[in-house]
């Protein structure tokens, strides 16, 4: 099997991974194939608004709907979990997996409904009544830099998290020999890793044994640390 | 859970599974959910990406776009139907792990079924018909070339075969 | 009609449209104001961000649901069962076919129909009748049947060229000719081969049949005249009888198998003498409905089809259609897309006949 032209032992040669066999017979084991008994399913309900204040949110009837168990929001969810981990040093600025008093974009998640599958929390979702105050709202990363621009986190002061210059050698110096000089501004959008898996979670609390297992479609570094740092 | 159930019965890789499912419980929910054939996956949900390919009837649809209702009286073959009656791997599953087609996997139940699909119809494809039977399935981590080349594998393995 | 049972919103469309964007290529009419605008890429994604801000939710915004709402669901064994479904419970019911459009529309919950009334079964929907003047196919014929069908590949060869750019092998194996058809969507394959051959359909209701040309068939994007109370029996295909007759499809769409941005369709023959004596070819995806150009393809007729002549008719189709901005191409654009691919269906077309010498 092994064809090894190139004098090493394994660089160079053409090998087959361990791996491939079970994923190619359909026996992978995704997040999505836990099947643990009793396992409940989540909706989530999304914010329509770029930026607004959360006034309330009502579940009522989404926990009177068939199938469902429970109804977290943002309120329950914040007072009890630390923030996620926000990777630069903006210590103002927070992080959760649901809005804390305020949406800060089109999408961000609001309430988590708990039912028996996924199709009946998403017909509870549909009945999760959330009054919205909206804020005046930026959605251009240049225009959020304006004075007068609305502060997606306030308490940070500005709409810049991250900035730096990168100066390596005598810049000043090269400048002035140069014949010629050339300013180049880039811009790209944002992108993300998009696996075909998408993002998932199977989590299962042992409450005797005071063990969280988890199951995640995610590779980012230090996550079991995260996860466990955020839910205390 | 007061939803009407409708009595289906299908022929799954060649055993006959009868159930009484929920109108809107989509094909690829019943296969992974009930019957537990979890090689089928759902990847977008709504028609675009191919990870829930299946054969019906001997031919690739996407089982998220179909209710399990619409399969009664129909053959489905998943992931799991493509094997050999002993149990080996298909050549064609032996040839995505020969050129490595594919990292997390994700994808490959979709692809094997289109790739099968094209096989059992035209054993001699060209690269471009590789390309567009695979069209319908998308692959974030491959970059496509070693599953066309598992592909025009798989169809040289088995022409040498019939011969 | 039964775009009101679908609960269809402008801000449902195109919320819909911008779900799907990676499956569209064209917002016909509903940018309008954005026409003459040269955008870059950065204004177009912003601008597109603008308009869903301010519409107000529609029910898919709130989260991003992919399991269809709760609904009853019927199988007719025949089509005066179908029909007698309708009739009874109308607006309440929709049709479902291949469902390769309504299943992820009906996932994404941006249409909730109380009844699903399934014809798949329907054997006497699924044919393909070549004798006569037209070829009559079912509305249940599978698109990927109709691909592969050779007697209806000689007699509309349109038809199979278009298929072949119609979505992906999987949905070919479930989608219909009919469903395509009754969907309507502006940027489709088959809606514009019918509008430029002038196909028929045939709606059945328990009082009635009627039969509708094309050009009266589409109503606006995903509209047709279709009622409430009326299933698409076959579609009626006309079969050009001209000997040098050639045909050619092309679209642009960002993806293989994708809707299409713009899409040119173009049939005619020639006589004897290498002249044209026939002529029709359309543009999807610059309009509400797909367009057909009867009176530029007039001036075709008589010709020799001149490469200079081909491109400025082509420009002048382009010229009157009226093509959409969206997050995937300016008005523009579009026109220019249009005109390429008009001038480029028109010239493969005449090749093809030409090599029937």
């Amino acid at each position: 099997m092994a064809q090894n032209t190139s004098g090493f032992r394994y660089i160079g040669t053409k090998r087959r991974t361990k791996e491939d066999p079970r994923f190619v017979t359909g026996r992978g084991r995704y997040a999505a194939d836990i099947a643990l008994p009793g396992t409940k399913h989540v909706a989530l309900v999304a914010s329509p608004h770029p930026s607004a204040r959360i006034v309330s949110i009502n579940a009522d009837a989404a926990l009177a709907a068939p199938g469902v168990l429970y109804v977290l929001t943002g309120d329950e969810f914040c007072a009890q979990t630390e923030s996620l981990y926000i990777g630069v040093d903006a210590p103002k600025v927070t992080r959760y997996a649901l809005a804390n008093g305020v949406v800060r974009y089109a999408g961000e998640w609001v309430a988590a409904v708990v039912a028996d599958t996924r199709a009946l929390a998403e017909d509870a979702a549909e009945l999760v009544e959330v009054e919205y105050e909206s804020l005046p709202y930026v959605i251009d990363p240049e225009a959020s830099l304006a004075p007068e621009a609305h502060l997606i986190h306030p308490a940070h002061g500005s709409n810049v998290l991250y900035h730096r210059k990168f100066v390596w050698g005598p810049v000043a110096e090269a400048f002035a020999k140069a014949d010629d000089r050339l300013a180049f501004r880039a811009t790209w959008g944002r992108s993300a890793t998009v696996p075909i898996e998408t993002f998932g979670v199977t989590a299962q609390w042992d409450p005797v044994a005071g063990l969280l297992d988890v199951w995640a479609s995610i590779q980012m570094p230090k996550y079991p640390d995260q996860t466990a740092r955020a839910l205390r | 859970m007061s939803e009407k159930l409708y009595p289906i019965a299908v022929e799954v890789n060649g055993i006959q599974r009868t159930a009484q499912v929920p109108a809107r419980l989509t094909l690829v929910d019943w296969l992974r959910e009930d019957l537990r054939l979890t090689g089928t996956h759902v990847g977008c949900e709504h028609g675009i990406c191919g990870a829930c390919s299946v054969m019906l009837d001997g031919e690739p649809v996407r089982s998220c776009l179909m209710f399990a209702f619409q399969a009664n009286g129909h053959r489905v073959t998943t992931v799991e139907g493509l094997a050999q009656p002993d149990g080996a791997m298909s050549v064609l599953q032996d040839s995505f792990c020969q050129t490595h087609a594919l990292q997390c996997g994700y994808c490959t139940p979709g692809m094997l079924i289109a790739a099968q699909g094209l096989l059992n119809t035209n054993p001699r494809p060209t690269d471009v018909q590789i390309r567009e039977a695979i069209g319908g399935n998308l692959c974030r981590c491959t970059g496509y070339q070693q599953i066309v080349e598992a592909v025009r594998l798989a169809a040289e393995r088995l022409s040498a075969k019939a011969k | 009609m039964w775009t009101e049972v679908l609960y269809f919103t402008r801000a449902t469309i195109d919320r819909y449209l911008e779900i799907q964007g990676n499956m569209r290529g064209c917002v016909p009419s509903f940018c309008n104001e954005l026409q003459g605008h040269s955008y870059d890429q950065h204004d177009r994604e912003t601008d597109l961000l603008r308009q869903i801000v301010s519409y107000g939710p529609p029910d898919a915004y709130r989260g991003c649901p992919l399991k269809a709402a709760p609904f009853e669901y019927l199988r007719a064994g025949s089509i005066d069962e179908a029909c007698e479904v309708l009739q009874r419970e109308g607006d309440a019911v929709k049709v479902i076919a291949g469902g390769q459009s309504l299943i992820p529309m009906m996932a994404m919950r941006l249409v909730r129909p109380g009844w699903l009334l399934d014809i798949n079964e329907i054997a006497a929907l699924k044919f393909i009748a070549l004798d006569g003047d037209a070829v009559r196919i079912g509305a249940c014929t599978r698109q990927s049947v109709a691909e592969r069908d050779e007697g209806l590949a000689s007699r509309v060869p349109l038809l199979r060229q278009a298929l072949a750019c119609v979505g992906h092998v999987q949905t070919r194996n479930r989608g219909t000719i009919g469903g395509s058809l009754v969907h309507a969507d502006p940027c489709a394959e088959l809606p514009l081969v019918a509008r430029i051959l002038g196909a028929r359909m045939v709606l059945r209701s328990t009082t009635a049949a009627r039969t509708i040309p094309a050009d009266a068939f589409f109503s606006g994007p995903m509209m047709t005249v279709t009622d409430p109370n009326e299933c698409l029996e076959e579609v009626q295909w006309p079969v050009w009888g001209e000997r040098r007759t050639g045909s050619a499809f092309a679209e642009i769409s960002n993806r293989h198998g994708d809707f299409a941005m713009v899409s040119a369709a173009a049939q005619l023959a020639l006589g004897d003498d290498g002249r044209c004596v026939r002529a029709a070819f359309g543009l999807g995806g610059v309009g509400q409905t797909p367009l057909a150009f009867p009176r530029l393809a007039q001036q075709l007729v008589g010709t020799r089809l001149e490469d200079e002549l081909v491109k400025s008719v082509a420009h002048d189709a382009a010229a009157e259609s009226e093509p959409g901005s969206d997050l995937f191409a300016t008005v523009p654009y579009r026109r220019q897309l249009a005109s390429v691919l008009a001038a480029r269906v028109i010239g493969a077309a005449r090749e093809q006949a030409r090599s029937k010498g």
